[in-house]
């Protein structure tokens, strides 16, 4: 492990000092070549080559401050980091909890999700069209027991239903036959 | 030679009959013969797709036999149906193999029914004649029915009923629609039929009554509810048989019937498809994600899935109908194969509850591999087969409806929610179970059966050209026929 980490902490190290001359120095044009289109007036790789000095410097001076205030925090008084997280504690917290990102996603994608699909199985697929389904049978179940008990086996009600009957169609022709004949005079 | 499509389709009834005159309690014998008539079924059915010409749009080993009155005995396969019967043949075998310990009473008429479905299956992807697709795609119901209801869970007689009521409230309408064509073209042949050009205001009630049938058969929503119930109470491989082809003959259904015979139609109920495919993708998969039962997961997540087909079909392009094509075999694939991983936990837990598990890839690394490749699948992620179909069918609607396709992109994201979070409960976590502890990993009679599917998974997510070059001229031919169809209608209603 060590020799790999190694040879990487060496890229990291140099990897700038080698290649900024292609990268954004001199040799720019030569080594990108036609792989980055720029407009006809824009120098901006060639410009980053001659910022001021200090630019240049200055995430090394941020890196050395970030390295001084570890050492501070971590080894020098290792009670300041407790100290600060109680003297700034809801900004502590606020970033302890990434930003609360994970409790508003689930406040408003998860929750609402499981509960909309609870809501589509118990009342969509099971109240409204099982229960449409399952009632239908029900019903057909029902209604027919009910005509069942029409057929009673008595020979006076089947002769009675059938006297309705035919008053009931005489009725009927009689109207017609009277309305037809009022058309015809 | 010529009579190869009509041998694939009755060997395995022939195997059945064998099966019938063994003796009683022959159990052994019953269960070896039907697992060689399915798999020298395949082998012979592998010749068709050898001999297969895939630059023609026209119907292939075609045979032509009269039978009664008008109706005719024509076999023939297309682009369109041919991977059908292949994807039926080759997942025979593995059904019965994954068959072979969880049945444990009436093992022989157990194998009845499937061989006799398998020819009813196959019949259907074959028929040329509508009253004889009619014939086998209604007989199909009988020995899933007694799947359901002899070797079923608990529920199961509640189950097959539904089943059954259902899927003939929407045929017998269809039988009607049937009639109708016959009477006015003269003909039940298909090819004729094809060639027909019904008026427009028929083709509404002939696209609607169709619609019944298939769109119960497929399952879309409002009409998907005895779906879970099936898949719930249902027999592991008669679980995998229903999600994998019989679900399939819906798609087929419209792709054959509804959008060559129908094409104005089609065009001016496509919208009704398009929402009905979206409350499908988007309603279900929520459904999907709050499910207790692994099985009845799998059932809303197969709904789901089939709303990317019919979105697919009714955008009448050829990316449209090969992403349909190839979602339906992706999905025969990965739905069987997850299917048979519940059935791998079910054996051994006898339970489907997702909270009886957890942290069983401890105890079973090999089943939790080969059921994170299903997963994976299932949410059609890039280098699984379930990413080309739901891609095609996405890349159709964007040019179709851009609407349709903004709204269907949402279900993907359910899909990976609901499919990652069931393989999070059942296969991460710790293992503290004490029932768990004892769990073996995949047998080797488990490993043949899920191998070949975790293949060709990752084999058709990285080079799918094998089927689409198999699709692409009949597809071509269909979707060309129905814009000439279109067009004319959409120029007199113009001005």
């Amino acid at each position: 492990m060590l020799i790999p980490l190694g040879v990487l902490s060496l890229g990291a190290l140099f990897a700038g000092v080698v290649f900024t001359g292609y990268f954004i120095g001199h040799h720019e044009a030569g080594f990108w070549g036609a792989s980055i289109f720029k407009g006809e007036h824009n120098h901006i790789l060639h410009a980053m080559h001659e910022i001021p000095a200090w630019v240049g410097f200055a995430p090394f001076v941020a890196m050395l401050a970030g390295l001084a205030l570890a050492y501070l925090y971590y080894i020098a008084v290792p009670s300041l980091p407790a100290a600060t997280a109680r003297a700034f504690r809801p900004l502590y917290l606020f970033f302890l909890n990434k930003w609360y990102i994970d409790e508003l996603y689930d406040a408003v994608f998860v929750r609402p999700a499981f509960a909309i699909g609870r809501f589509f199985w118990k009342g969509g697929d099971g109240a409204i069209i099982d229960g449409t389904i399952d009632g239908t049978a029900a019903g057909v179940a029902a209604v027919t027991g009910r005509v069942v008990k029409l057929q009673t086996g008595y020979m006076y009600h089947y002769a009675f239903a059938m006297l309705i009957g035919v008053a009931a169609l005489l009725t009927w022709l009689t109207y017609n036959a009277g309305l037809m004949g009022g058309a015809g005079q | 030679m010529s009579n190869l499509l009509s041998v694939v389709t009755f060997l395995p009834l022939v195997g059945a009959l064998l099966i019938a005159f063994l003796n009683k309690d022959a159990n052994g014998n019953a269960r070896w013969i039907a697992l060689w008539t399915t798999i020298i079924t395949f082998l012979i059915s592998t010749l068709i797709w050898w001999n297969f010409d895939k630059s023609t749009a026209g119907f292939q080993f075609v045979e032509e036999y009269a039978w009664l009155g008008p109706l005719k005995y024509k076999m023939g396969v297309d682009g369109i149906s041919m991977l059908f019967v292949i994807l039926t043949t080759f997942l025979m075998p593995i059904t019965i193999l994954a068959s072979w310990e969880s049945v444990e009473h009436r093992i022989k008429e157990y194998m009845i029914a499937f061989l006799v479905l398998e020819t009813l299956m196959l019949g259907v992807f074959c028929a040329l004649d509508i009253v004889l697709f009619y014939l086998f795609f209604e007989a199909g119901l009988i020995p899933m029915f007694l799947i359901i209801g002899v070797w079923g869970g608990k529920r199961r007689v509640y189950a097959s009923f539904k089943f059954f009521l259902y899927t003939l409230l929407g045929s017998v309408l269809m039988l009607l629609a049937m009639m109708a064509m016959y009477w006015h073209a003269g003909t039940t042949d298909i090819p004729t039929l094809l060639a027909t050009k019904f008026p427009a205001d028929m083709q509404w009630w002939l696209w609607l009554a169709f619609f019944a049938s298939f769109a119960v058969k497929m399952p879309m929503w409002p009409v998907h509810t005895w779906l879970p119930d099936a898949h719930v109470e249902a027999p592991t491989g008669g679980s995998v048989i229903l999600a994998a082809i019989l679900l399939k003959m819906g798609g087929y259904g419209f792709l054959r019937f509804s959008l060559p015979m129908f094409p104005i139609a089609s065009e001016q109920l496509a919208p009704l498809v398009f929402t009905l495919s979206i409350v499908a993708i988007i309603y279900t998969s929520l459904v999907a994600l709050v499910q207790e039962d692994i099985k009845k997961l799998i059932a809303y997540s197969s709904i789901a899935h089939m709303g990317y087909v019919t979105m697919g079909i009714f955008t009448a392009s050829q990316q449209g109908v090969d992403g349909a094509i190839f979602q339906m075999l992706s999905h025969g694939i990965v739905s069987a194969a997850l299917f048979l991983c519940v059935g791998v936990v079910y054996d051994r837990m006898h339970t489907r509850e997702i909270s009886a598990y957890g942290g069983i890839v401890e105890r079973m690394p090999k089943y939790a591999f080969a059921f994170m490749i299903f997963t994976m699948a299932n949410v059609g992620l890039p280098g699984t087969s379930g990413f080309i179909g739901e891609f095609l069918t996405l890349l159709a609607a964007f040019k179709a409806n851009t609407w349709v396709a903004i709204f269907a992109t949402l279900g993907v994201i359910l899909s990976a929610a609901y499919a990652l979070y069931l393989y999070r409960r059942v296969v991460f976590g710790e293992l503290v179970k004490p029932s768990l502890k004892a769990l073996l990993d995949l047998s080797p009679r488990e490993v043949a059966i899920l191998a070949p599917l975790v293949i060709l998974t990752i084999f058709y997510g990285v080079y799918p050209a094998p089927v689409l070059d198999v699709t692409a001229a009949s597809v071509k031919n269909l979707v060309q026929n129905y814009e000439a169809a279109v067009k004319p209608a959409a120029a007199l209603l113009a001005p």
